[in-house]
């Protein structure tokens, strides 16, 4: 019996120092910083001084410039984004930040796939993101528990260890200095130029998924909720995507057209940044992207100025719809006017 | 069910209970359902073929022993009225029974053997060659799937059957016993391939829980899995990336690339037999050592006394002897001994029977000619310095050389020529093997860069390697003079437990770090 109980004392001091050792080797994921959304650090020394955040996934964090946007409004933004992020990744960081920011607009960024896409297909990812980037032990354990469900605690584990190796393996060249660019995230440009054949060839070739999903709508609502509760101007946009997503989708205006509606059932204003009448003279397909969904650093500066061009418009109370095309219909038939 | 599983970790959890908490007289029935789960779950319909293999053997066995024990009774029991002449003719009878039922046996399990592991081999030779002569028509493939560790189950199972034959054990009464034998699952993906007479004795025992052997049988499958996750499945990645594009790397990259499988196939195969061996200490049961540090070998025919040592055993006893003993090849002997000397006349039926065993080797690990050309090659290096035995002594001792020195010398030597020939069946053919070889010798562009000198390679694991691999050069080092388990379990309890954490944390971090997911043991293709 004596040799049993040491066994078992031996066997928990064991699994105590494994813990410890492990949770030791987690530490520069959750602490380091060395990824380039990991950013409390920054955002805790920006605290009570940002007015606008930017708040969005992967399209955003590499769209929308707060440098730019700051120069141009005279405003202090921040660019919340972060990959892959879900609905509730993205309330829990931007409730956080108008707890403690003087926030009069929040820019909500709605991809094609924002609020279809649920978080069982969009997978946990971009949660894990978001848990690297709250501040505490007790804000990440209480995010763990209602952001993921039990079966992905293993991968949450693994997948956070295989980030801490890469955050240990990244040099000081690597980082980007969040503080210079208040979240936002510089990409390579991309050569995405499709020649006339092939834009006609993938034309309405594919479907995308046009189902809100409940949930999604649910957390949208508690957004809208919070911000006027806070009196926070709320501005939706869809960022720009390569003339090849434009032109594949068949069912791109049924997705985007529910935006419209909820815009108009919240009252909020919605830009499309992809119906921007201006947007072939604008952007090019060799140069602002870095894929056929994300902006490239030169585009992001383009489209940055631009966005902020119609903000100042629409402060200025002019009337701003005819920037923009009625459909993605309209975009289309533009698009492969031009190219032939 | 991989050995690097949680699934594993509870199956030997569910094993230690049931095996400690049923009679003592039954015990042997616990491993024999566990073993049977085990196989099963690799593949239900493979257990037709380990009964076939192990009722065959049962049979056989009673059988030879029926045939020699009723030859011995009518000599015995007609001693007075039978001659000399007729008492061996009665006993060449005997044999010659006993001859056609072990041949018998023995073409069964070495024919599945084959087929599953030779006959798409052969067919495609058949399809090169008919090609070659302008043949119209192939054969096909065939579509098989080689049942989990036929080759070692059938290698161990005909010892126990040869053994019997040769009347050095008694056959085993009870069929299960023998299907115990044969399918223990600990050593049945990869050995080590046990005799009858040491392994039954360890198997059919009772056994009681014992403080001891949990505490160095589990420090014994840390161990292993450290070495199989941290050093094994990290290298992998970077081994596959040298052997499937050797043309892309510079010369001393692919020749980092060929240490590296050095190291991974070693941490990997040994790996594999700590947590087997730890696995069975914990049960209480000894199993064979397959390792005795063979990169500390001073020539190729030690390495093989130290490496897969059970392997070679077999092929030592079953093989060898019975080759060099012959009658044929024992006249040659004496032919040639009386015609060109004793060292001849010694060397040249030992050359032989080395040659078959060699090249036996080389197809049993597998069925192309890079093995082939593997085992060749082994073969000849250990007959070369056999024959140039004389020579060496004579230059060792016109040259003074002696000493330590030149020990470590041998010991680099064999490391290096070892590890250069272990590469050619693993780069996918001997084509391409030996290209991988020329690669070396040919490319001498130097990387000014670790970056560039491994590309493929990331800090991380790399540390992990380095880490790894020197633990397992100190304990090869401790090894040489004491036993590494009493050299660790002197070292103060609270500090030996965060030691065992650190590799079980270790261990972790590196399963996290191996994007293949590793799991597969290098050997349990053979």
């Amino acid at each position: 019996m004596h040799n049993f109980s040491k066994i078992i004392l031996h066997s928990l001091l064991l699994l105590l120092f494994v813990i410890m050792l492990l949770l030791g080797y987690m530490a520069p994921y959750f602490y380091g910083e060395k990824y380039y959304y990991q950013d409390y650090k920054v955002r805790n020394s920006l605290c009570g001084k940002l007015d606008t955040l930017i708040v969005g996934s992967s399209h955003a964090l590499r769209s929308v410039k707060p440098t730019t946007l700051n120069k141009e409004l005279n405003i202090k933004a921040y660019n919340l984004s972060s990959p892959l992020m879900s609905m509730y990744g993205r309330y829990v960081l931007f409730e956080k930040e108008t707890k403690r920011n003087p926030i009069k607009t929040v820019i909500i960024e709605l991809s094609y796939n924002a609020l279809t896409l649920d978080r069982e297909n969009l997978g946990f990812e971009g949660d894990l993101y978001v848990l690297g980037r709250l501040d505490n032990t007790v804000e990440r354990l209480k995010f763990l528990k209602t952001a993921f469900t039990v079966d992905e605690y293993s991968k949450v584990f693994s997948d956070t260890l295989q980030r801490s190796n890469h955050a240990l393996e990244t040099s000081s060249d690597d980082i980007i200095i969040q503080d210079k660019t208040y979240g936002y995230l510089p990409v390579p440009t991309n050569d995405q130029s499709l020649s006339t054949e092939e834009k006609i060839d993938i034309l309405n070739k594919q479907t995308l998924d046009s189902e809100i999903k409940k949930k999604n709508l649910q957390i949208f609502n508690d957004f809208i909720e919070l911000c006027k509760n806070s009196d926070i101007r709320i501005v939706l946009i869809v960022t720009p995507v390569t003339e090849k997503m434009v032109l594949e989708y068949r069912n791109i205006d049924e997705v985007f057209s529910q935006y419209v509606d909820l815009s108009k059932k919240y009252n909020c204003e919605y830009y499309d940044f992809n119906l921007d009448k201006k947007r072939t003279e604008l952007y090019s397909e060799k140069e602002s992207f870095y894929d056929i969904i994300h902006m490239s650093d030169s585009g992001a500066d383009t489209f940055s100025v631009r966005f902020s061009e119609i903000l100042k418009k629409v402060d200025a109370g002019e009337d701003v719809s005819n920037e923009f095309y009625n459909s993605y219909d309209e975009l289309k038939k533009t698009i492969l006017n031009q190219s032939v | 069910m991989s050995l690097v599983s949680l699934k594993f970790l509870l199956f030997c959890s569910l094993l230690l209970i049931c095996f400690f908490m049923a009679p003592k007289k039954y015990q042997w029935v616990v491993l024999l359902i566990f073993s049977l789960a085990f196989y099963a779950l690799a593949g239900i319909k493979n257990i037709i073929y380990i009964v076939i293999t192990s009722s065959s053997a049962w049979i056989g066995a009673l059988w030879l022993e029926k045939v020699s024990k009723k030859a011995k009774q009518y000599i015995k029991d007609n001693k007075e009225n039978l001659t000399i002449e007729k008492k061996n003719i009665i006993k060449s009878k005997s044999k010659k029974i006993k001859k056609i039922i072990l041949t018998g046996i023995l073409i069964l399990n070495f024919g599945l053997l084959c087929v599953f592991k030779y006959a798409n081999f052969a067919i495609n030779q058949i399809n090169t060659l008919m090609g070659m002569l302008n043949a119209k028509g192939t054969i096909s493939s065939l579509s098989l799937i080689i049942p989990l560790g036929i080759s070692f189950y059938t290698f161990q199972t005909m010892g126990y059957l040869i053994d019997v034959y040769w009347e050095k054990n008694e056959a085993c009464k009870n069929p299960l016993k023998i299907l115990l034998f044969t399918s223990f699952f600990p050593q049945i993906t990869q050995g080590p391939i046990s005799n009858y007479h040491q392994l039954s004795f360890e198997l059919f025992a009772s056994h009681s829980f014992n403080y001891h052997n949990f505490v160095y049988g589990s420090q014994r499958m840390i161990w292993g899995f450290f070495k199989k996750v941290a050093v094994a499945d990290l290298l992998s990645s970077y081994v596959e990336s040298v052997f499937s594009n050797y043309n892309d790397y510079t010369g001393i990259t692919v020749l980092i690339g060929i240490f590296f499988y050095s190291i991974q196939i070693y941490a990997d195969f040994s790996g594999y037999m700590d947590i087997v061996c730890g696995l069975c200490k914990i049960i209480g049961i000894k199993l064979t050592e397959n390792f005795e540090r063979p990169y500390f070998s001073k020539s190729i025919a030690e390495y093989w006394r130290r490496w897969h040592i059970s392997l070679g055993n077999w092929f030592k006893t079953y093989i060898y002897y019975p080759i060099a003993v012959s009658k044929w090849n024992t006249t040659l002997g004496r032919k040639t001994s009386a015609k060109f000397g004793k060292h001849i006349g010694k060397n040249l039926p030992a050359s032989i029977a080395l040659i078959v065993v060699w090249l036996t080797t080389g197809l049993w690990h597998g069925a192309n000619w890079g093995y082939i050309a593997w085992g060749g090659l082994n073969g000849l290096f250990i007959i070369f310095s056999m024959w140039m035995e004389p020579i060496y002594d004579f230059v060792k001792l016109k040259l003074k050389i002696k000493g330590q020195i030149w020990k470590y010398i041998q010991v680099i030597r064999t490391f290096i020529l070892v590890t250069f020939i272990k590469v050619l069946p693993e780069v996918g053919g001997l084509k391409a093997g030996l290209g991988l070889w020329k690669r070396i010798f040919t490319e001498h562009t130097i990387p000014n860069s670790l970056k560039a000198l491994l590309p493929f390679a990331s800090k991380a694991p790399l540390i992990i390697i380095a880490l790894g691999t020197s633990l397992m050069l100190i304990f090869s080092l401790i090894q040489r003079k004491k036993s590494v388990g009493n050299v660790f379990n002197k070292i103060p309890t609270v500090l030996r437990i965060f030691i065992l954490a650190l590799l079980i944390s270790i261990l972790i971090i590196a399963a996290c770090c191996t994007d293949s997911g590793g799991g597969g043991f290098m050997y349990a293709q053979f």
